[in-house]
C-alpha cells in the first residue's frame, strides 16, 4: 500500500472510529466528550480486585454525585448521594452526604458484589463517620457518634480512615483532639463497627473503645509523639503536622499498617507499625520491628536512629507473591522521596502471635506448610518464620531485593499518587502527566524476592492520575486524573487503538503473523524503542517511544507522529531517514524478502560497531545492511525516526534456512532457530561472519527427530524448547566459544510435573526487559502444551547468575511450586492447549488461535495463580479483543514503550488502551 | 428319500448362508417386495436374482446428495488427524513441528471418488412344509468399486502456517498418510459373498367374504444371519464391509400383513428388525473429537455394538391372476441404528472414538416397482414345476450417510 493511501486510510479511520475506540470516558455528572465530573474528585477506594471503584467530591455542589461509583463493566458513576435517604433506621431523612464536600473515602470490602460499604468523612465536619450500607433500593446511611480521641474527649477530628472486611466490619480511624494536630496526646486510632444486624431501624454504627487498658467509656487507642512504638529511646518524636496519615487493613493478616510522616527528635524513630484488633475488643499496637534492629546503620528506610531528620512513610501495602511470600509495600522512607518503594518480608508463624505482621528477617528461612498426614501431604502456606531483630536482619535501601522498579527513574516532576497491588507487581499513579508505571517481582531460588524489573510504563503518555484500579477479571485499567476543578474518569478497552496513541499503528501493522517489540535496553538500538510486525514478505518497523534526556524516560510516540510513513517494495531503503523524511513508521517488503517469505522471526544484531535489522522466514535469513555489510554505528543510531538507515541498505540472504522459529541477538552472535537445527551466526567482522551449527535434531540428545519450538540465549547459556524436552547448555559449556554441538552437552532440564510434552514457548523476565539480558538473577516461564491431548502447563524457573561463566546444575533452578510436600509441580495447569503465554505479573495471559469452530481468543488465567493453588483448567476468563475471526495462530506482545498490551493476528492488531 | 435329500441341501446352504450389508443399499434376497409369490403348493423354490446399479446417489449426514467419500464429514482433516496422541510420538512430534492452528481450512483435504460397478446376484432356496410353513436359504453376491479417488487440498497459501502444513503434511498428502499408519488413499474393486441367511417363515391365510376384502395373510419369520462376506478393510480407504453385519451374527426376524381386495388388487406392510451381535475386532478408531472418519491413523482392538436394523415395506399391488401379469409398488424405509465402540484399550478414549460419524444411525428411503410375470397361468396345476419371473428397479429418493444406487434387477424362480 502507497504511504499516502495508508495515512489517507488511517485518517478515515481515525476520524470514523476516533471517539469509539479511545478508552471509554466513564460518564459522571455532567453531559461531555471531555469530562466526568465538574468537580475534583478525591484519591479513589476500590474492592481489591476491582469489581467497583468509588469516589466522593472534594467540594460541595456535586448534589448527588457527592459520593459517586461505578460497577464493573459500566460505563456510567452512579449518583450515591441522594437527598434523601433511610437515615439510622428513620426513612425519608435528609442525606448527610448530598450536595456535601468529602474529605476522606474507605470501603469495607464486601463478600459479594452487591455488599460493599462505603466509609465517608465530611470534610466540613470531620468528626464523625457516615456508612452507606445500602446503595439502592432504600439507599440506607448509618451515621455513628462522633468520635471519640484517646482521652475519651468527644468530638475528636478524623485524620484518616480505613475499612476492615465484611467478616469484622470494622472501621478504624486515626482522630485527633479537636483543634489539635495528630501526634499531641490524646492522639490514636478509634475503632467503630457496623451492626447490621436486625431490621433496618436496629442497624448502628457503633464507636468501640479501642484501648483494652482504659475501660472507662469509648475511646480511642493511644498513638502519638510518645507511642513507645514509634520511638526508639524514651524520647518522644515529633508526627509532622497536618502528614498524610497511611492505614492499610490487610484481611489475611488481620492487622492494619500505619505509616506516618515524623520528625525523629533526638534519638531517632520509627514511622510504621501495626494495630490490630484484639479480643474481646480494642485494638493492639505492635512495633513494626524492635527498637534494635534500628541500630547502627540509618538506611532501614521507616526507621532510623538519626536525630531531629524527617522520617515520612507515604503509603503502605501488602503484597502476597505467586511464590506464596508476604510482603509489606511501602512507598516513602528515611531520606526517599514519595516516588520510592520497598519491599520487606513480613514475618508469621511467630511463637508470640502479636508479632505476626512484623517486618521478616531479610535472612529469614523460608517454610513450607502442609496440611495432611503421611507423605501426601498437600500444600497450605509459605511464611518467613523468624523476625528482624537485629541490624543485619533489618532491610535496607541497599538491597536489591527491597528497590521496586530497580533503582530506574519515574518522570521528573511527577509524584506518586497512590500505590496499587496486583499479583507479584507493583503500580504506582502519577501525577503531573506522570501515567501509570509498575514493577515486577523477579524471584530467587528461595522463593524469596530476588529484585524488581525497572520502572515500565503502563498506560498514560500524557495523563497524570490520582488513582485508578486494575480490573483483572477483565484486564482493564480505569484511572481518574484531576485538572482545572474538573475530574475525568477513564477506561481502557481492547481496541485497534486509541487515535490518538496506536491506532495509526496498528492500521500500519495491519494483519500480522508476528510482533516483537525492542525496549530502550535492546543491545544495538540508542534512545529509541521500536515494535516490528512481520506479514509474509512485508516486515513494519515502528518506532514507539524515544527516550527523554530531560525526564529520563522513554517518551510513548503519540497518534500523530505515527502518521509519517515510508514504504519501500524492494527490499532497498530508498531514503536516508532520520531527517527528511523521518518517519515513524517503516514498511519494507519486496526483494529478498520476497524469496524467503513467509516471515516468521526477527531481530536486531550488533556487534558493537554496526547494528542489523534480521529476518527470518520459511525459506531462509535476511539482514538487512550497507553494500559491504556494515550496518548503523549503535553508539549514536538507531537513533530518532530510524536515523542510521540510509540509502542502499537491503536485504541480504544470509546461509541457507529453512523453516525458521527464533532468531535471538546476544552481540555479536545471532542464534538462528530452525525447526531442525540451531546456528550460531558470529557477527564480529561483518565482511566475513562465521556460521557455527551448535544443535541438530538428529543427535543426541534431540534424536530422534525433535523439532526446535523455541530458543532462550544469554552469555554462556542457552536454552532450548523442543517438542522432546527442554534442553540447556551442559555444565561448564558456553555457547558462546563452542566449536561445535558436541561441545555443549546438551543437558536435559526436568520440567516438575510434566505431563504435557511439547515445550513451546520460553518466556523470559528480566530486571531490564531486554529478554536476554543477563542481570541476574531472572525468571523463565515456560509453555508446554500438547495439541494432541489439549493440554497445557507452565512451569517457572530462576536463572541465577552464572558466576566465571561457568555453567553448573544450579545455573536453571525450578520454582519451588508444589501442591505435595516435596514434590515439585508446575505453576499452573491450563488444562487446555494454548498457543502463548505473557504476564505483566499482575495479569496472567495466554493465547490460543482458532481451532475449527472455536474463535481464537486472549484468556485471562485467574487473578492471583499461587504457588499451590493453580490447577485452572477452564476457570479462564476470555477475554473480548477482535482476534476472532483470524486464521493464523495469533501474537501477545507488551509494547515497552505506552506499556500497552497488543495482540495480532490475521484479522489486524488489537490494543488495550 | 428325495425330499431327504432336499432338507440337507437346504440345511447345509442354511448354514453357510449370507446377508449384505448397511454402507449401500444392497440387495436382500428375502425382501418381501421382491421375492416371488409362495402360496402355490409346491414343496420347493428355488430363486435367482440379478442386479445392477446406476445413477448413485449418496446422501451425507444433512440429507444432502453428496460425493460417497464426503457423506461423513465433507472434507477431512488432517491436523486433527495427527492429534489426540501421546506425547513424543512421532505423529504428536510432527503435529507440533507444524505450529498451526485448524482455521477450519487450513489443512482440510476435499476428498472425492466414486462407487461404481455395482452388481449382486443372489440364490435363495424355500421348503415348504405343513401347509404354513417353509424356510429358506439366502447366499447373496455383491460387487463393488471406489474408483477415480482423488483429492484437493484446501489449504491456502496466506502465511507460515500454511506454508508449513502444506511442506510438511498435504503436499504429499497419501503418502504421509500411509507412512503414519493411515489407510492406503486408493480406490479398489471387490467381489464378494454377503451374509448367508437362513429364515424360517410362517404365513396363513384368512379368506374373508366381504365385498371388497377377500384375503387376510399374515406371516412371520425369524433366522439367523451368518458372516461369510467381505470385511471392512482398515487399511484401504472407505473400503466398506460388503454385508450388512461387519462379521457379526445376526437375527433377522419380522412379519407382515397382506391384504387382497377383490378388485385384484393387494396392498401390505412387512416389518423386519434384526439384531446384530456385537464382535471384536482391529478398527479404526478417533482419537481426538474433530477427527475424520476416512485417514483416521489409529487401529485398536474394538467391540462394536451394532444398533439395530429397522426395515418397514409397504406397498400396493395390481394382481392379474389370468393373464399371469402384476404390478407392484412399494416404499421401503430402513433405519440402521447407532452403532457404538468400546476399546479393548485404555490408551485411546471409548468416549471419543464413540463420537465417529460412521457410527451414527443411517437412513434410506426408496421405491421399489416390480413388474411380474407368473407362469401358473399357463401351466396345469399338475404341472411339477413352474417358473417366475419378475422385473424390479430400486429408486432411492432420500437418506442419510448411506451410498444408494437406482437399480435395475431380474428375479428367476421356480417352484418344483
Amino acid at each position: 500500500m502507497k504511504p499516502v493511501v495508508r495515512v489517507l486510510l488511517t485518517s478515515l479511520l481515525m476520524i470514523s472510529h476516533g471517539l469509539t475506540w479511545a478508552p471509554i470516558l466513564l460518564k459522571g455528572n455532567v453531559e461531555s466528550s471531555s469530562v466526568t465530573f465538574d468537580f475534583s474528585a478525591i484519591a479513589p477506594v476500590s474492592t481489591p480486585i476491582g469489581r467497583r471503584l468509588f469516589t466522593a467530591s472534594s467540594t460541595s455542589g456535586a448534589l448527588n454525585y457527592a459520593l459517586t461509583g461505578v460497577n464493573q463493566g459500566m460505563n456510567d458513576f452512579a449518583a450515591l448521594a441522594p437527598q434523601k435517604v433511610v437515615l439510622n433506621g428513620t426513612v425519608d431523612q435528609p442525606n448527610p452526604l448530598y450536595n456535601a464536600s468529602i474529605s476522606r473515602l474507605a470501603i469495607i470490602d464486601g463478600v459479594g458484589i452487591t455488599d460493599d460499604y462505603l466509609i465517608a468523612v465530611l470534610a466540613q465536619n470531620p468528626t464523625q463517620l457516615y456508612a452507606c450500607v445500602r446503595f439502592v433500593p432504600n439507599p440506607t446511611v448509618l451515621a455513628s457518634e462522633p468520635l471519640a480521641d484517646a482521652f475519651g474527649n468527644m468530638p475528636a477530628t478524623i485524620r484518616q480512615v480505613t475499612g476492615g472486611t465484611s467478616q469484622n466490619m470494622m472501621v478504624f480511624t486515626a482522630v485527633s483532639p479537636q483543634g489539635e494536630d495528630f501526634g499531641v496526646v490524646g492522639s490514636g486510632i478509634a475503632n467503630s463497627m457496623l451492626d447490621l444486624k436486625g431490621t433496618p431501624t436496629e442497624q448502628i454504627f457503633r464507636n468501640l473503645n479501642a484501648n483494652p487498658a482504659n475501660t472507662n467509656g469509648v475511646r480511642a487507642l493511644p498513638l502519638d509523639n510518645t507511642s513507645a512504638e514509634l520511638r526508639l529511646t524514651a524520647d518522644p518524636v515529633a508526627i509532622t503536622a497536618g502528614s498524610p496519615i497511611s492505614m492499610y487493613f490487610h484481611p489475611s493478616t488481620f492487622c492494619m499498617y500505619v505509616g506516618l510522616s515524623l520528625n525523629t527528635g533526638t534519638s531517632g524513630g520509627r514511622a510504621s507499625l501495626l494495630v490490630r484488633p484484639v479480643a474481646p475488643y480494642g485494638l493492639q499496637k505492635v512495633a513494626i520491628a524492635p527498637a534494635a534492629a534500628f541500630s547502627g546503620a540509618d538506611n532501614y528506610i521507616v526507621g532510623t536512629t538519626t536525630p531531629d531528620v524527617s522520617l515520612d512513610v507515604y503509603e503502605q501495602r501488602f503484597m502476597q507473591t505467586s511464590t506464596g511470600l508476604p510482603y509489606l509495600i511501602v512507598r516513602g522512607g528515611y531520606l526517599k522521596s514519595p516516588n520510592n518503594l520497598f519491599a520487606f518480608p513480613i514475618a508469621s508463624g511467630q511463637s508470640e502471635p502479636i508479632y505476626n505482621g512484623t517486618l521478616a528477617s531479610k535472612t529469614s528461612p523460608v517454610v513450607d506448610m502442609f496440611v495432611g498426614a503421611g507423605t501426601k501431604n498437600i500444600y497450605q502456606s509459605r511464611m518467613f518464620v523468624e523476625r528482624a531483630e537485629i541490624p543485619a536482619q533489618m532491610t535496607t535501601d541497599a538491597d536489591v531485593q527491597a528497590i521496586i522498579g530497580g533503582g530506574a527513574p519515574l518522570p521528573l516532576g511527577s509524584t506518586v499518587q497512590e500505590t496499587l497491588i496486583a499479583g507479584d507487581t507493583v503500580f504506582i499513579f502519577l501525577d503531573n502527566n506522570g501515567g501509570v508505571w509498575y514493577s515486577r517481582a523477579l524471584f530467587g531460588i528461595d522463593n524469596k524476592i530476588a529484585q524488581w524489573t525497572y520502572w515500565q510504563r503502563y498506560a498514560g503518555a500524557v495523563d497524570g492520575y490520582i488513582g485508578g484500579f486494575l480490573d483483572r477479571s477483565n484486564t482493564l485499567l480505569t484511572t481518574l486524573s484531576v485538572t482545572g476543578g474538573n475530574t475525568v474518569a477513564q477506561r481502557t478497552v481492547w481496541s485497534p487503538g486509541d487515535a490518538s496513541i496506536s491506532l495509526p499503528l496498528t492500521t500500519a501493522f495491519g494483519s500480522t503473523q508476528y510482533i516483537d517489540s525492542y525496549n530502550q535496553f535492546t543491545p544495538g538500538l540508542c534512545s529509541s524503542t521500536l515494535m516490528v510486525s512481520l506479514n509474509n514478505n512485508r516486515v513494519t518497523y515502528a518506532q514507539t517511544g524515544l527516550f527523554d534526556y530531560a525526564r529520563c524516560i522513554v517518551v510513548p510516540t503519540n497518534g500523530a507522529n505515527y502518521m509519517d510513513t515510508v514504504t519501500y517494495t524492494q527490499g532497498i531503503i530508498e531514503d536516508n531517514l532520520g531527517v527528511n523524511p523521518a518517519p515513524s513508521i517503516v514498511t519494507i517488503s519486496g526483494g529478498v524478502l520476497d524469496a524467503i517469505a513467509p516471515l516468521t522471526a526477527d531481530a536486531v544484531v550488533t556487534n558493537g560497531t554496526n547494528g542489523w535489522f534480521c529476518c527470518g522466514g520459511l525459506n531462509g535469513l535476511a539482514i538487512l545492511s550497507k553494500e559491504d555489510g556494515t550496518g548503523w554505528n549503535p553508539t549514536t543510531e538507531l537513533g530518532a525516526n530510524f536515523l542510521g538507515l540510509t540509502q542502499g541498505m537491503s536485504f541480504k540472504k544470509i546461509g541457507n534456512y529453512r523453516f525458521i522459529t527464533r532468531l535471538v541477538a546476544n552481540p555479536p552472535y545471532l542464534y538462528v532457530a530452525t525447526d531442525k537445527k540451531i546456528d550460531r551466526i558470529d557477527f564480529t567482522n561483518p565482511q566475513d561472519i562465521i556460521i557455527t551449527t551448535i544443535a541438530t535434531s538428529t543427535s543426541l540428545p534431540f534424536s530422534p527427530n525433535a523439532t526446535f519450538m523455541d530458543l532462550y540465549a544469554s552469555g554462556p547459556f542457552a536454552l532450548i524448547a523442543s517438542t522432546k524436552k527442554l534442553f540447556r547448555v551442559g555444565n561448564g559449556q558456553d555457547i558462546r566459544t563452542a566449536l561445535d554441538e558436541s561441545d555443549l552437552a546438551w543437558t536435559e532440564v526436568p520440567v516438575p510435573g510434566q505431563q504435557t510434552g511439547p515445550i513451546t514457548r520460553i518466556v523470559p523476565v528480566t530486571k531490564t526487559g531486554y529478554p536476554y539480558d543477563m542481570d541476574a538473577p531472572s525468571n523463565i516461564y515456560v509453555l508446554s502444551a500438547d495439541r494432541g491431548l489439549d493440554a497445557g502447563q507452565i512451569n517457572r524457573y530462576v536463572l541465577n547468575a552464572i558466576e566465571n561463566n561457568t555453567i553448573t546444575d544450579a545455573t536453571l533452578v525450578p520454582f519451588a511450586d508444589m501442591f505435595i510436600q516435596g514434590i515439585l509441580s508446575p505453576w499452573v495447569t491450563l488444562g487446555a492447549y494454548r498457543d502463548d503465554y505473557g504476564s505483566d505479573g499482575a495479569l496472567n495471559f495466554t493465547i490460543s488461535g482458532q481451532d475449527l469452530a472455536k474463535p481464537a481468543s486472549l484468556q485471562l488465567l485467574p487473578s492471583a495463580p499461587r504457588t499451590g493453588g493453580s490447577i485452572l483448567g477452564p476457570r479462564v476468563t476470555p477475554i473480548q479483543t477482535g482476534l476472532a475471526g483470524g486464521n493464523s495462530v495469533p501474537v501477545l506482545v507488551h509494547n515497552d514503550a505506552s506499556g500497552s498490551w497488543f495482540v495480532g493476528g490475521s484479522n489486524g492488531v488489537f490494543v488495550n488502551e | 428319500m428325495i425330499h431327504l435329500r432336499k432338507k440337507i441341501i437346504a440345511t447345509f446352504v442354511l448354514l453357510l448362508s449370507v446377508q449384505s450389508n448397511a454402507m449401500m443399499n444392497f440387495l436382500l434376497p428375502y425382501d418381501t417386495l421382491i421375492r416371488p409369490p409362495y402360496d402355490l403348493g409346491y414343496c420347493y423354490n428355488t430363486t435367482f436374482i440379478g442386479e445392477k446399479g446406476f445413477s448413485p446417489l449418496y446422501f451425507d449426514s444433512c440429507g444432502k446428495i453428496n460425493n460417497p467419500l464426503q457423506i461423513w464429514q465433507c472434507d477431512q482433516d488432517a491436523l486433527k488427524m495427527l492429534e489426540g496422541f501421546s506425547p513424543g510420538s512421532p505423529i504428536d512430534q510432527l503435529r507440533m513441528e507444524l505450529m498451526a492452528n485448524d482455521d477450519g481450512i487450513r489443512g482440510h483435504i476435499a476428498l472425492c471418488g466414486d462407487i461404481t460397478d455395482y452388481y449382486a446376484l443372489a440364490f435363495t432356496t424355500r421348503w415348504f412344509f405343513h401347509d404354513d410353513w417353509f424356510v429358506e436359504l439366502d447366499v447373496p453376491l455383491y460387487h463393488v468399486a471406489l474408483k477415480n479417488v482423488c483429492w484437493t487440498d484446501l489449504t491456502q497459501s496466506q502465511n507460515a502456517e500454511d506454508a508449513r502444513v502444506k511442506a510438511l503434511l498435504t503436499d504429499n498428502f497419501a503418502a504421509n498418510v500411509c507412512a503414519l499408519g493411515g489407510p492406503a488413499i486408493t480406490g479398489w474393486e471387490r467381489t464378494s459373498a454377503g451374509d448367508i441367511a437362513a429364515l424360517v417363515n410362517w404365513f396363513r391365510d384368512f379368506p374373508r367374504r366381504r365385498e371388497l376384502l377377500t384375503n387376510v395373510r399374515v406371516n412371520f419369520r425369524a433366522g439367523l444371519s451368518v458372516p461369510a462376506g467381505s470385511q471392512a478393510d482398515p487399511d484401504v480407504l472407505f473400503a466398506f464391509p460388503l454385508s450388512y453385519t461387519d462379521g457379526a451374527v445376526a437375527i433377522p426376524f419380522g412379519g407382515g400383513l397382506d391384504l387382497s381386495l377383490d378388485c385384484s388388487l393387494k396392498a401390505g406392510f412387512d416389518v423386519q428388525l434384526m439384531h446384530r451381535f456385537g464382535n471384536t475386532k482391529c478398527r479404526r478408531i478417533k482419537t481426538q473429537i474433530d477427527q475424520s472418519d476416512l485417514i483416521l491413523l489409529q487401529k485398536a482392538s474394538v467391540y462394536k455394538d451394532f444398533g439395530m436394523i429397522q426395515r418397514y415395506n409397504l406397498y400396493v399391488e395390481w394382481d392379474q391372476p389370468v393373464c399371469g401379469f402384476g404390478l407392484l409398488g412399494g416404499y421401503q424405509y430402513i433405519k440402521y441404528g447407532e452403532d457404538k465402540y468400546n476399546l479393548d484399550t485404555n490408551n485411546y478414549s471409548t468416549g471419543v472414538a464413540d463420537t465417529a460419524e460412521s457410527l451414527k444411525d443411517r437412513t434410506l428411503h426408496q421405491i421399489f416397482i416390480n413388474a411380474k410375470y407368473d407362469f401358473s397361468q399357463r401351466f396345469a396345476d399338475e404341472t411339477r414345476w413352474r417358473p417366475y419371473i419378475s422385473v424390479f428397479s430400486r429408486i432411492p429418493f432420500n437418506g442419510k450417510r448411506i451410498l444408494m444406487e437406482h437399480t435395475i434387477g431380474v428375479v428367476l424362480a421356480f417352484d418344483f
